[in-house]
């Protein structure tokens, strides 16, 4: 947790956490267009799990795509890619999260993902 | 909910000055200065030369046709030497000679006018001016200048660089709103007051004074802020407009404090003021209309504000050139979140590729 906490201080110093060695949670705001809304992200991690990117604000239209049950951010395909505890949340996670808010925007505009995109059945990348 | 930010968006890039006007906007103005920096009878004084105005603070809008720059001469301000109208003259004759250098270059078609405080060049192919504007600059171009008037055949006080460097200041304080709402502002102007503009300088004096000094922040989506923007200003000058006395806005100028606005006749600002209040009702309708999510009502009322071809009806189209540009792997991050298609900082990260997974699990 501590490579964690180190790299997500210099990289996104504006995410501010709290928790422990095992689980912390990070909050902060992602803008990803300068014209955006800057949406304020919460990022889960409970080590050795995959973490979880939640907005809590301004609310995701519930019926966007890549979006999990719970209302986290579907950022990657597990057939591509893992989460393991070597990977940094500071590398990976925050700045696909950024990006899913990049496409989310022109999804909610066009009602077109934009975006690399796997569905959840078993049919291939699109 | 969808804000438009899109649309908004492709609005901005729609009122960007047009490449080939970017280009000349580019290419002229330093063949003029470098002439006029080796001309015999019009002495300058180094550093010569130095472009400001809209174009230099990167708030054109439009087909912007002209760029101003100055021209530094040595004299006495306030003992009116060089005299004020005397250098216009000087400074329209150097430049007579324009035409037949720059015919050289391969330049036909220059035309010179004089005017209050500045030289017009036009140049007729490219259909573009160029505003040369003499100065004193005592203390360098950073600090007040001197430019003059030939109609009251005096110098008067400037700042041009100061303004230039508050529009910095102002769009650093309000990344992404300030100049935004400054160019949303012009465009409205050229937009729905076709005679009797109200000049761009005063707009800028109104948007600076309302960031700086009158407490007015930006920080919806950049249609409502235009909406408040425009709200704000038919607030703060509605009490000059309800006047029956045919007074007028004295402006201050956002440097120097002095009456920017004293030629600001009462018909153009009763104009301005209906063209204002008619653009804030109907943005406020807008923002309305959004927010119940009649999001095509919306965009009709937008179009009323800025031009059916200028805020688009769809951006499809758009959306998926801006996307392909950031394919993960490609783009880089802020800090901030922002989405760049190239790294402007140290601090930027690369996006990983990647592929996002999964429809919505119902």
């Amino acid at each position: 947790m501590a490579v964690q906490v180190f790299h997500m201080r210099s990289k996104w110093p504006g995410f501010r956490r709290s928790g422990d060695a095992k689980t912390s949670t990070w909050h902060g705001k992602l803008q990803p267009h300068e014209l955006s809304s800057a949406y304020d992200v919460s990022v889960q991690y409970t080590i050795p799990k995959p973490p979880k990117v939640r907005v809590l604000s301004p609310l995701i239209d519930p019926k966007a795509p890549h979006l999990f049950s719970d209302k986290s951010l579907c950022l990657y395909w597990p057939e591509e890619w893992s989460w393991h505890a070597h990977r940094l949340l500071a590398d990976a996670v925050l700045p696909w999260s950024a990006l899913w808010l990049y496409f989310y925007e022109i999804w909610l505009a066009t009602g077109e993902w934009m975006g690399p995109s796997a569905p959840h059945a078993p049919q291939g990348k699109e | 909910m969808n804000s438009l930010r899109l649309h908004f968006e492709e609005l901005l890039d729609n009122i960007q000055p047009p490449e080939h006007r970017r280009a000349a906007a580019e290419a002229l103005p330093p063949k003029v200065r470098s002439f006029l920096e080796n001309h015999e009878d019009f002495p300058t004084l180094a550093p010569h030369s130095r472009l400001v105005g809209s174009y230099r603070q990167h708030l054109s809008v439009g087909d912007v046709k002209d760029v101003d720059f100055l021209i530094r001469v040595d004299g006495d301000p306030e003992e009116n030497d060089p005299e004020a109208k005397s250098l216009i003259r000087s400074l329209k004759a150097a430049l007579d000679d324009l035409p037949e250098s720059l015919d050289l270059d391969g330049y036909a078609d220059v035309s010179v006018t004089g005017a209050r405080r500045s030289v017009h060049v036009h140049f007729l192919f490219e259909d573009f001016h160029l505003d040369v504007v003499p100065c004193i600059a005592p203390d360098g171009f950073e600090q007040p200048i001197w430019v003059p008037d030939k109609g009251f055949n005096y110098w008067v006080e400037s700042h041009p660089l100061g303004v230039i460097q508050a529009v910095e200041e102002m769009e650093k304080a309000h990344p992404g709103k300030f100049r935004h709402l400054g160019r949303l502002l012009k465009h409205f102007r050229n937009i729905h007051m076709r005679r009797s503009q109200p000049k761009s300088y005063w707009l800028l004096t109104l948007l600076i004074h309302a960031f700086r000094d009158e407490g007015f922040e930006a920080n919806a989506p950049i249609g409502e802020s235009f909406a408040e923007l425009l709200d704000h200003h038919y607030r703060r000058l509605a009490p000059i407009y309800g006047r029956t006395d045919g007074a007028t806005p004295h402006l201050r100028d956002p440097m120097l404090d002095h009456d920017v606005s004293w030629n600001w006749g009462r018909p153009a600002f009763e104009s301005f003021m209906r063209n204002l209040d008619e653009g804030r009702k109907r943005s406020e309708r807008a923002v309305n209309a959004l927010d119940a999510g009649d999001i095509d009502r919306a965009v009709q009322l937008w179009q009323r504000v800025f031009g059916e071809d200028y805020f688009p009806t769809d951006v499809t189209d758009f959306a998926r050139t801006k996307a392909a540009a950031v394919q993960p792997g490609m783009p880089f991050v802020a800090p901030t979140g922002l989405i760049l298609p190239s790294a402007t900082s140290p601090r930027d990260l690369r996006v990983p590729t990647t592929t996002y997974y999964g429809d919505t699990v119902e």
